[in-house]
């Protein structure tokens, strides 16, 4: 019987518990979001309260003829709620509306005699930001204390936005339930151009969705590797399942470059062109072009940046886009491997859950050096996969595993670089690089990444709380202000007056030169 | 003369002790600083003027170097157009008015661009030669600048632009080469050294300029 009651009682638990948080979720992603409000509180002046208010039951509130007169001075659809403490009365919109929209409503019923105050009834959100995903516990590289990427206390600032597009090059995408359609707002393309390569019996088409990159030659299967990097920037988030993303409404462009055995250089220049919203010959123009560019991918080619790539690279970091790569798994300078050792891309190296260097099955490790921007979690790092044997598709699958390398550090900076766009969507791309990399956390003592992983530790939350500190470095240098004004002009008061001083004493120095001689000569 | 030069000298730096105090608070040393200068030079000038002294128009070029602390050093190109008299045998006023192309630095890795839009500069020059006594129409001299350089810059990021205009002490200090009506001078001058917003930062450079003087002789009356 005690067993029963426990079960009983665990079964109550946990409804109550899913119940909590589909409301948290409603108030989330619903009607109720922060920044809204669902009506006003209202207090009259003590002095009208014998005509404004009538007695119902011994409870206070207001006349139906004051609400009356309070919508039609308020323009606005108003209900009377209740009375509440210190005198004052909740009347609620019929839908709730922006804090602006509220506050002039507010403003208006002020105008009212009767009213000493009115104010939006405002929407309060929790504060640090906790997803109720099943294995968010396990996901140490969102909130882990020592190294992870502090996303909890930066999700109270925002928990990202669909309107903030996000390229993610990569093998493409597949079904799951961890991604859905809102993740897939804006249609990706399948930039594969050798139809033996792209395993889909054609070249490029707009479907972007992974067929399968197992290689044949060496029996290797198909990684799902776009799923993957798609799920750790954009999850479906609180929705008691398997695993959390960093961005809970991303809105992300799968462009497939990576087929059968791999891709091409081709392939990735076109595509990054493409992501960024560049028109690209034969192919129709992206019409979301990306504000974040995540490449998971790399090649090891022991030379610098070459001029096609930089080329692609320079024209989508001017058409506004952050640009992140892998900074590869090879163990080598990531200077060595394209496209993290190009100008304008954020190459991310892989620590792990103690911020050291990421090591890797097989013993290999995360790539370091001057080239790497910053280090993000990338080992045993919860992804989106699939449990199919067949290597040529995977859909309508719900399985996660963990799995380590730079291609999962990579979509953590990707995701929480959409964050502060979300946070300001003004903000450029240059600041948000700057940003990612001065608000990195430092690495832990004696950590292997010391001098050899960027700046440090990707810290979500110290990232956007630098976005509202951060000032231009334009205003670091240079003038700006006027102001010497008064020393200005005095300066030249003096040096004409000087001139006309010295300009009449020639004048009278020349005349008396010529008396002088003129007497001389008589 | 020398008298009523000193007594309208006294006269200003009279009325610019009271600027110190209730009447004007926003005049500072430099302007005590500059009228001494100007005014002195006033008095030498009338002192020492007995020929009708030239005019002279230039041109030059040159490094503009920008330095702040803790920042790259911005290094410019300078060019300006000046205007001068001379005012006797030792003393020039001269007026500088120029601007510099652009340079980037990185803050915080993000591509900064300074420029000097324009600067209008006011210098007292006093020269003296050093040629040696058998130089038939040619006159090398040496010569000290001070002055004030009203400067206007802008620095701009992808994200913003800002601009501001300050008036500082300006020195400077080199060697000029004079045959018959051209000169040719090459020296260095401290345009701005100052502060804004917290940082100090000055502004200075090599220039090399090529001058005109009007009139006949000049070579003998530099001399």
């Amino acid at each position: 019987m005690p067993n029963r009651l426990t079960q009983i009682l665990l079964m109550l638990s946990v409804l109550l518990m899913n119940s909590l948080a589909n409301a948290i979720v409603s108030m989330s992603n619903g009607s109720f979001q922060s920044s809204q409000a669902v009506g006003v509180i209202v207090k009259l002046r003590n002095d009208t309260t014998p005509l404004a208010i009538a007695k119902a039951g011994g409870q206070p509130h207001l006349s139906g003829q004051t609400v009356a007169e309070m919508k039609v001075v308020a323009a606005a659809d108003l209900s009377y709620k209740r009375a509440m403490s210190q005198g004052a009365h909740v009347l609620n919109f019929a839908h709730a509306m922006s804090l602006a929209d509220a506050q002039a409503i507010a403003h208006r019923l002020m105008t009212m005699a009767n009213v000493e105050y009115a104010t939006p009834n405002v929407v309060y959100t929790p504060m640090l930001t906790i997803p109720n995903d099943l294995d968010y516990s396990s996901q140490w590289s969102l909130h882990d204390a020592t190294a992870g990427a502090n996303l909890p206390q930066a999700w109270d600032t925002t928990t990202g936005s669909n309107s903030v597009p996000i390229a993610v090059i990569d093998t493409g995408y597949t079904r799951h339930d961890q991604l859905d359609a809102s993740n897939f707002a804006t249609a990706g393309y399948d930039f594969i151009s050798d139809p033996t390569e792209a395993g889909d019996g054609d070249g490029r088409d707009p479907d972007a969705r992974d067929e399968g990159d197992f290689c044949a030659s060496d029996s290797t299967r198909s990684s799902w590797h776009g799923t993957a990097v798609m799920s750790i920037i954009g999850a479906i988030t609180n929705d008691l399942k398997s695993m959390a993303g960093i961005n809970w409404h991303a809105n992300m462009i799968p462009v497939r470059v990576l087929g059968r055995c791999g891709g091409t250089g081709d392939d990735l220049i076109d595509a990054i062109r493409w992501a960024a919203g560049l028109h690209v010959a034969g192919v129709p123009d992206n019409p979301a072009p990306a504000k974040v560019i995540n490449m998971s991918l790399g090649s090891v080619t022991n030379q610098a940046c070459d001029p096609l790539t930089q080329a692609a690279i320079d024209d989508a970091h001017a058409a506004g886009a952050v640009l992140i790569a892998a900074a590869g798994n090879s163990g080598v300078p990531a200077a060595d491997t394209t496209p993290a050792n190009c100008n304008h891309v954020l190459a991310i190296a892989a620590h792990d859950q103690n911020g050291d260097l990421g090591v890797f099955a097989g013993g290999t490790s995360s790539n370091y050096g001057s080239a790497v921007a910053l280090s993000a979690p990338g080992v045993n790092i919860e992804i989106a996969t699939c449990n199919s044997a067949d290597v040529y598709s995977c859909d309508n699958q719900t399985a996660t595993i963990t799995n380590s390398g730079t291609s999962l550090a990579a979509p953590m900076a990707s995701g929480v670089a959409s964050l502060l766009v979300s946070a300001d969507n003004t903000v450029n791309n240059y600041y948000v690089e700057s940003i990612l990399r001065d608000s990195a956390r430092a690495f832990p003592t004696n950590s292997t990444c010391i001098n050899q992983c960027g700046s440090g530790m990707l810290d979500a939350a110290a990232a956007l709380s630098l976005l509202k500190t951060f000032t231009a470095p334009a205003t670091q240098i240079g003038l700006s202000k006027d102001s010497g004004g008064a020393v200005f002009v005095w300066f030249w008061l003096a040096l004409g007056f000087m001139l006309l001083v010295s300009a009449r004493w020639s004048h009278i120095a020349a005349r008396r030169k010529h008396t002088d001689d003129s007497a001389h000569h008589q | 003369m020398i008298c009523w030069v000193r007594s309208s000298a006294s006269f200003v730096l009279g009325n610019n002790a009271r600027f110190n105090g209730q009447t004007q608070p926003n005049l500072h040393m430099p302007i005590r600083i500059i009228l001494s200068i100007c005014l002195c030079v006033a008095s030498l000038s009338v002192w020492g003027a007995e020929v009708d002294d030239p005019w002279y128009v230039g041109a030059g070029f040159g490094t503009l170097t920008y330095q702040q602390n803790n920042l790259d050093k911005v290094n410019l190109n300078q060019r300006y157009l000046f205007v001068g008299k001379q005012i006797n045998q030792h003393l020039s006023a001269e007026v500088h008015l120029g601007n510099s192309g652009s340079d980037t630095i990185q803050v915080s890795g993000i591509p900064v661009t300074l420029k000097v839009d324009n600067f209008v500069a006011g210098f007292v020059k006093g020269h003296l030669s050093i040629s040696p006594q058998d130089w038939n129409n040619k006159n090398l001299r040496v010569y000290g600048m001070l002055g004030g350089t009203r400067i206007k810059t802008t620095s701009s990021d992808p994200g913003y632009t800002q601009s501001g205009i300050q008036t500082s002490i300006s020195a400077g200090a080199g060697i000029e080469l004079q045959v018959n009506n051209l000169a040719v001078q090459l020296g260095y001058l401290q345009y701005v050294n100052g502060s804004d917003s917290g940082h100090n930062y000055s502004l200075a450079g090599l220039h090399v300029g090529i001058m005109y003087l009007f009139g006949d002789d000049q070579v003998r009356d530099a001399k």
